[in-house]
């Protein structure tokens, strides 16, 4: 568990971060959003001491991290920046082998998690080990820029505005990737974002900031639902808002069980983890006002309705 | 080494080599010299006691030169860095020539005060091209690398200075170069180098020898010129600058 506890950064008098106090859960991903200059980016780099508090206290796992020596909290919590930032100068293998090197982990264990997170990523080994920075598409270095963050398995990965310089498919790509991960590896994930969208749509929780102040931190189904204020209903959309719980909220909250009167659904079937967005598009595209729901495996779980869509 | 280099080479070697024997030729070029080959030391031994003195002050000057460059970089020593710079700036407007002669009345006459001239003349140049150099090396790639958990000293060696190389060598290239022609110049005050021949073929009134002399260290230029055109380049694709 991440806590920031009364703190406090100042740039030039005026306070960056001002009074930031949260709990961010153990193997959840948390992200953050607000417009620029709200202290989403100093919030980030205060957990990781690139920079240090005028006042607070933040603590990882229960333990100050003032007290440790920065090289050694780094090593041990992943960082992905918007700029992506590989050593042009190293392969892609020898990119992402760097944190176990500073950690000294045998050549053989170095190679084989090499191999494993390219998977992960979904690059190919043999493509991709030798290639240079310069010779991958963006999209192909963030990937990169993960996999180096996620190297010696840290349980922490700090993520500043990663995909922010990537074109709309390539970033959608990547924050499929990026759920999938957090899924299957449980990590704790702190996610910056000037995009209500993607902070909605990645976040289990999700920091709202204005100012350097904490305005709301919530579930996106509750930050859709009950804004805390005009700044954040303005921040989600307004009129849009709506549009953006369909996007937010998954099919499995909405549907029914079979055998409970709901009568029959037929054709191709919707997994209850889709978005209700996705269920929608599909209704929509197949002239349907119902769908069969499947779990991962295919399972028939139940039936979900247009009218199930709309009440919100 | 790329075919002209090594072409360049084999010219140098087989020139010096030949030069011995080319007293025939100078003389029907030469007509009015008695004696059209330059014998008081074998172009061998000037060719190595000319390279001794560059190696020498260039190995000195790049130690201080990138020593100086680093401390200007560091966060300890950024208050220093436009000192250092207009030194560097400054001091190369004083022509080689003028940091000869001052050395003379402070070290003597001979192989020792060129030497120390050419360093500290050759270290302004390449301390300028190591803070142009490690300035230059991208915001991006030092945050992350200080976000993943490098320490400082780790940053310069891992990924500063290898960054860096491309421009620090081109420093050490112009220094290099500048002190093989100034070199020369150290016979006027007694060092044995290619510029033995050319002084004193000026002061006897003897065109062959300051041929001579002038086509071996042009040479001699041209080739260690080229060998550092390779080194950049390999520097470049190493640091990841070019395909």
């Amino acid at each position: 568990m991440i806590e920031l506890d009364h703190v406090v950064k100042r740039y030039g008098g005026r306070g960056a971060v001002d009074g930031l106090t949260l709990d961010i859960e153990a193997r959840t991903l948390c992200t953050f959003v607000g417009p620029s200059g709200c202290g989403k980016s100093t919030t980030l780099r205060l957990i990781n001491a690139l920079i240090r508090p005028d006042q607070g206290v933040i603590r990882i796992d229960g333990k100050d991290i003032a007290e440790l020596k920065p090289e050694t909290l780094r090593r041990g919590i992943g960082y992905v920046i918007q700029s992506i930032g590989l050593f042009p100068h190293w392969n892609v293998a020898d990119n992402i082998g760097t944190v176990p090197r500073l950690l000294r982990w045998p050549k053989a264990r170095i190679e084989a998690r090499i191999d494993e997170l390219l998977h992960l990523l979904r690059l190919d080994p043999g493509e991709f080990r030798t290639k240079f920075p310069h010779q991958l598409s963006g999209g192909q270095q963030q990937r990169v820029g993960v996999a180096r963050a996620l190297a010696a398995d840290p349980n922490i990965v700090l993520m500043d505005e990663p995909f922010g310089a990537l074109d709309p498919p390539t970033r959608e790509a990547l924050q499929g990737e990026i759920r999938r991960i957090q899924a299957e590896t449980k990590k704790t994930i702190v996610f910056v974002t000037h995009d209500m969208d993607e902070a909605l749509r990645l976040g289990d929780r999700v920091a709202v900031m204005q100012s350097g102040k904490l305005v709301q931190f919530a579930t996106p189904a509750e930050i859709l639902a009950r804004p805390a204020n005009d700044f954040v209903r303005q921040f989600v959309g307004g009129a849009d808002m709506s549009i953006r719980v369909l996007a937010v909220a998954r099919v499995a909250e909405r549907m029914a069980p079979d055998g409970a009167g709901q009568g029959q659904a037929r054709g191709e079937a919707i997994r209850e983890d889709a978005s209700l967005k996705e269920a929608l598009t599909m209704m929509m595209t197949s002239g349907r006002d119902a769908l069969p729901v499947i779990d991962q495996e295919g399972r028939r779980l139940g039936i979900i309705r247009l009218g199930d869509l709309a009440h919100l | 080494m790329s075919p002209l280099t090594m072409a360049l080479a084999l010219a140098l070697v087989a020139l010096v080599l030949a030069l011995p024997h080319l007293a025939p030729p100078m003389h029907w070029l030469f007509p009015q010299v008695e004696r059209p080959v330059y014998e008081r030391a074998s172009f061998v031994e000037l060719i190595l006691s000319h390279l001794g003195l560059v190696l020498a002050s260039s190995a000195a000057a790049a130690l201080v030169g990138v020593s100086a460059g680093i401390f200007a970089t560091r966060p300890s020593g950024l208050e220093f860095a436009p000192l250092i710079n207009a030194i560097a700036a400054i001091g190369q407007t004083f022509p080689p020539v003028a940091v000869l002669a001052i050395s003379v009345p402070l070290l003597g006459y001979g192989g020792p005060p060129t030497l120390v001239a050419l360093a500290v003349y050759a270290a302004l140049p390449i301390t300028e091209s190591t803070i142009a150099g490690l300035t230059a090396v991208s915001r991006d790639v030092k945050d992350a690398a200080e976000g993943l958990g490098f320490s400082r000293l780790r940053m310069l060696g891992d990924v500063e200075l290898p960054l860096a190389l491309p421009i620090i060598l081109t420093g050490i290239r112009i220094a290099v170069i500048i002190n093989i022609g100034t070199a020369t110049i150290g016979s006027t005050i007694g060092a044995l180098t290619l510029g033995s021949p050319i002084i004193e073929g000026l002061s006897a009134s003897n065109p062959a020898y300051v041929l001579e002399g002038a086509v071996v260290v042009a040479l001699l230029a041209i080739f260690v010129d080229r060998l550092f055109e390779d080194g950049v380049h390999w520097a470049r694709q190493r640091s990841g600058a070019s395909p």
